[in-house]
């Protein structure tokens, strides 16, 4: 079968979808075994892959899929409880079809499934041997039928069914049965094992009924029981077509119908012949089992039976010939418009009846509720987001040139004043709908942390066994929404705290019950707003970070020399870790040691316009901070002049901004230092960080203080010129970067600057500072 | 002929489209879940169902038994697994009219449709 290339594309992305979920809910069914809701949704997306992948042919994928599902299948049916190595064999099998899907999009032929692991789970979904199968207890049946004794029990069906002799009734006398070979055609052939097995369980049942129509407190729930019993044992012999059975089934609802108005004896006559009819339909249905249609000329007991039924009961007129077709059965279904089943159903005892017209209106009811439900997303291109982002953000850049120019008109006299309220009022309103719009369109591109924090379960699950340490990871928050792009430049840098809080934070179990903690170690991810920008915390319970430690470690690593670490508080030298070229690894482990230090981590979140910080109690853990803005290509910024040059400084880094006297600054080997307040910071001049004229330095009177990762810098610039929303906008390669610049944007009159990079701002310090 | 199909993955009910299109049909109402399908069965009023067994909220067995208390005679094929081919008879018991397992082919779910049609027509007439 040829399919159009978009169902694959559908596939991937939907089936990606289901995956991801499926892995984080693998990991929380570990803790949760019996948690019956989530093994469903487990089991429901391992089907679904399943279910399209058979469709495009993928044997491989269906083949593990299967296997898991099968395995799935029977904790859904608590064959066997999740456990720790079933879970391992799970998520193994899950991880093979990722693998698949890899090789789908990269156009692959598809990783074949590990035998042995497909094996192991299919051994899960037998369940070691103890499949919880019941099976019916024909024996009870037996044992309250009083009113046809002979004719009752299912075992020596054929020599009871013509001799029958019903203790409150006659038994019709059969004609002999005729037996043909019998064959269904495939589709149906395969499920006559199932048909046989129920049709067998239901006319023990009916049986179990017709034996209660004797008794007159029973008689009418039992006759509305076998009237709901042998419409659904109709439904299948319908459905196989095998007619006497049809006919027989009708006859069982017939007495379901006027069961429940027929008096002791009437009911002990009508029992009899209905414990005949289900003796005949057994004896076909096992006929059936064996490829045979055992079947006897009906007319006379079908007649007999009708008029027995009728006999003394007007109520219905009969409506058809012993030898009726199916399609009148189907007609005299009760409850279907048609008027013979309206007088048919006259008989059903007043509860039934009652209780069908309710069910009706509320399902009117709920069909209003949801109709106005459905989806409610659309899957939109990525790259038709981006582009749309893009034009906003030339949309704001020419609302500020336009709102500029307003000022420039409104505060100027050459227009009638009038004229210059409206200009005023315009731009006003299209300051509102701009923002408006730009709010609207990031939020088209907002995203929940979820997307990132559903894959930690599964990382943390992991490290935690291959480290032999017992970790909980508790995540909050992880509904927050950031940007499209935070998310993708997010993932590393919290991949490698969350390893480093296992591997370095969180102690083995021994070492942590000898210290008087719990065994099982804690780490929080927790996000939340904080305004514009999104925070989020690592808290580890862990042995936290120890100065000397870090110190030691820098200072061999020559990070730090001495003299400068004599100087230094315990906080400053926490924060060594962030310094270039600092790994405490050992040994390169698996886990942290990637070569990826906390630098990268640091440059990766300030590429962001954020911010890290740690806090740690030696002994008690440590939380690492992550501070970011919501979004990264629009942003507010503070505008300084630098000379002649105007420079857009990230408001989010900027702590204050002060004039300081010539008392405050003063020079420390070499370098220029200012004190605020109770503390003393590094000062750097505009001029040299953006590599301008130098001139005199008290052409740069004011100090924009800035903070990243709890250091602080005081940039000197020449005066403040106002705050604005800057769209950043990225530098090509072959402009000469001037110093500690990101990006360039244009101001709202117009000109072009460029925007401060305060991550290079603050590496520069870094390589002043030993010096 | 009207169909209304009910699956709970896109995935699928764009395949099933596609093999329902190879075979004429083409005036097709989609749900994603047996509430989503009660919700649409009242405008739409198809000819036929198709509709899958597991699905979230409510599943096919559940849809089945809720349209069957309202509506004896619109044909319904369940779309089943082999895995689940044990239970088809709960479902035929429900009220299917007919099944067909996943994978089919356009061949075998055409097959099963003209089955289903021609009983259900057979019945009305």
């Amino acid at each position: 079968m040829s399919f159009d290339p978009e169902l694959m594309q559908d596939f991937l992305t939907e089936s990606g979808e289901l995956l991801e979920q499926l892995d984080q809910d693998l990991v929380t069914l570990e803790s949760t075994p019996s948690e019956g809701e989530l093994v469903n949704r487990v089991f429901r997306a391992l089907h679904t892959i399943k279910g399209s992948a058979s469709f495009l042919g993928l044997t491989n994928l269906v083949q593990i899929a299967h296997a898991a599902e099968t395995a799935l299948n029977a904790a859904r049916n608590k064959v066997f409880v999740i456990d720790r190595p079933a879970m391992d064999l799970l998520l193994e099998g899950v991880d093979t079809i990722k693998k698949q899907f890899d090789n789908i999009r990269a156009g692959q032929e598809l990783l074949k499934p590990d035998k042995g692991l497909c094996e192991q789970l299919i051994a899960l979904g037998d369940g070691h041997g103890a499949p919880a199968v019941v099976a019916p207890a024909p024996a009870v049946v037996a044992a309250v039928a009083p009113a046809a004794p002979e004719a009752v029990v299912g075992k020596s069906v054929v020599v009871s069914v013509g001799a029958g002799q019903g203790a409150g009734g006659e038994a019709f006398a059969l004609a002999e049965a005729t037996s043909t070979p019998f064959s269904l055609p495939p589709g149906k052939c395969e499920l006559v094992e199932f048909l046989v097995a129920d049709v067998e369980a239901t006319l023990d049942q009916i049986a179990e009924q017709i034996a209660r129509l004797c008794d007159d407190a029973h008689r009418s729930s039992a006759a509305s029981t076998i009237s709901d019993l042998a419409e659904a044992l109709t439904r299948s012999v319908d459905f196989f077509g095998v007619d006497p059975m049809l006919e027989l089934a009708g006859l069982l609802r017939k007495v379901g119908s006027k069961g429940g108005d027929l008096s002791k004896d009437e009911a002990g006559a009508v029992g009899a012949r209905a414990q005949q009819a289900v003796d005949l339909l057994r004896e076909t249905s096992k006929g059936l089992a064996g490829g045979q249609l055992v079947s006897r000329p009906l007319d006379g007991f079908c007649r007999s039976f009708i008029e027995l039924l009728e006999a003394g009961h007007d109520l219905a007129p009969m409506v058809r010939a012993p030898s009726a077709a199916p399609a009148v059965i189907t007609a005299a279904v009760p409850g279907a418009a048609t008027s013979a089943a309206t007088a048919a159903t006259a008989g059903v005892p007043a509860s039934v009846q009652g209780s069908k017209p309710e069910a009706k209106v509320a399902e009117h009811e709920h069909e209003k509720k949801s109709a106005a439900s459905g989806e409610q997303t659309i899957r939109v291109e990525v790259g038709r987001l981006e582009s749309l982002l893009n034009l906003v953000g030339e949309l704001v850049l020419q609302k500020n040139r336009v709102s500029a120019l307003g000022r420039q008109m409104v505060s100027s006299d050459w227009a009638p004043q009038e004229f210059r309220e409206s200009v005023a009022q315009a731009n006003g309103a299209l300051d509102r709908v701009t923002a408006d719009l730009q709010n609207a369109v990031m939020k088209t591109r907002m995203q929940p942390l979820e997307k990132l924090f559903g894959k930690y379960p599964r990382l943390i699950r992991d490290l935690a066994r291959k480290l032999g340490k017992d970790i909980n990871l508790v995540i909050e928050g992880g509904e927050t929404e950031v940007d499209k792009s935070v998310i993708e430049e997010l993932g590393d840098p919290l991949i490698h705290l969350m390893r480093n809080s296992c591997d370095h934070g969180i102690e083995s179990p021994e070492a942590r019950v000898a210290r008087g903690k719990p065994r099982t170690g804690t780490i929080r991810l927790a996000a939340s707003h904080e305004g514009s920008h999104v925070q989020i915390l690592i808290i580890d319970d862990g042995k936290g970070i120890d100065p000397g430690f870090i110190a030691r470690k820098a200072l061999e690593k020559g990070v730090v020399t001495e003299s400068q670490l004599g100087t230094m508080t315990d906080r400053e030298k926490t924060l060594l870790i962030f310094a270039p070229g600092f790994s405490t690894a050992e040994a390169l482990s698996d886990v942290s040691g990637r070569g990826v230090g906390m630098d990268v981590v640091r440059t990766n979140i300030e590429k962001l316009k954020g911010s890290i910080e740690i806090d740690s109690t030696p002994g008690q853990g440590s939380t690492m901070r992550i501070t970011i803005p919501l979004t990264v290509a629009i942003m507010a910024a503070m505008m300084v002049a630098v000379g002649p040059e105007v420079y857009a400084v990230p408001l989010s880094a900027i702590t204050e901004i002060v004039k300081p006297s010539e008392g405050q600054v003063s020079t420390i080997r070499g370098q220029k230092v200012m004190r605020l307040r109770d503390t003393v910071l590094p000062l750097l001049d505009g001029a040299d960080v953006f590599k301008l004229s130098k001139g005199d330095a008290s052409e740069r009177p004011f100090a924009v203080v800035l903070s990243s990762a709890g250091k602080r810098v005081g940039l000197l610039v020449t005066r403040p010129v106002g705050q604005q929303e800057v769209v950043i906008k990225p530098l090509d390669g072959s402009i000469d970067r001037k110093g500690a610049v990101s990006g360039a944007t244009v101001r709202d009159d117009g000109g072009v600057s460029l925007i401060v990079d305060i991550a290079k701002l603050f590496a520069a310090l870094e390589r002043r500072e030993p010096g | 002929m009207k169909i209304l199909l009910i699956d709970d993955s896109k995935t699928m009910r764009n395949i099933q489209k596609s093999v329902l299109a190879q075979l004429g049909y083409t005036v097709i109402e989609e749900a994603c879940d047996g509430q989503d399908a009660l919700s649409k069965v009242g405008a739409f009023q198809p000819d036929l169902i198709l509709v899958d067994w597991n699905m979230p909220n409510m599943d096919g067995l559940a849809f089945v038994k809720a349209f069957r208390a309202g509506n004896k005679t619109t044909p319904l094929i369940m779309v089943t697994t082999e895995s689940e081919k044990s239970r088809v008879i709960e479902a035929i018991k429900a009220g299917v009219n007919n099944y067909v397992i996943k994978p089919f082919t356009p061949d075998l779910l055409s097959q099963r449709i003209g089955e289903t049609m021609s009983k259900v027509n057979k019945a009305a007439a």
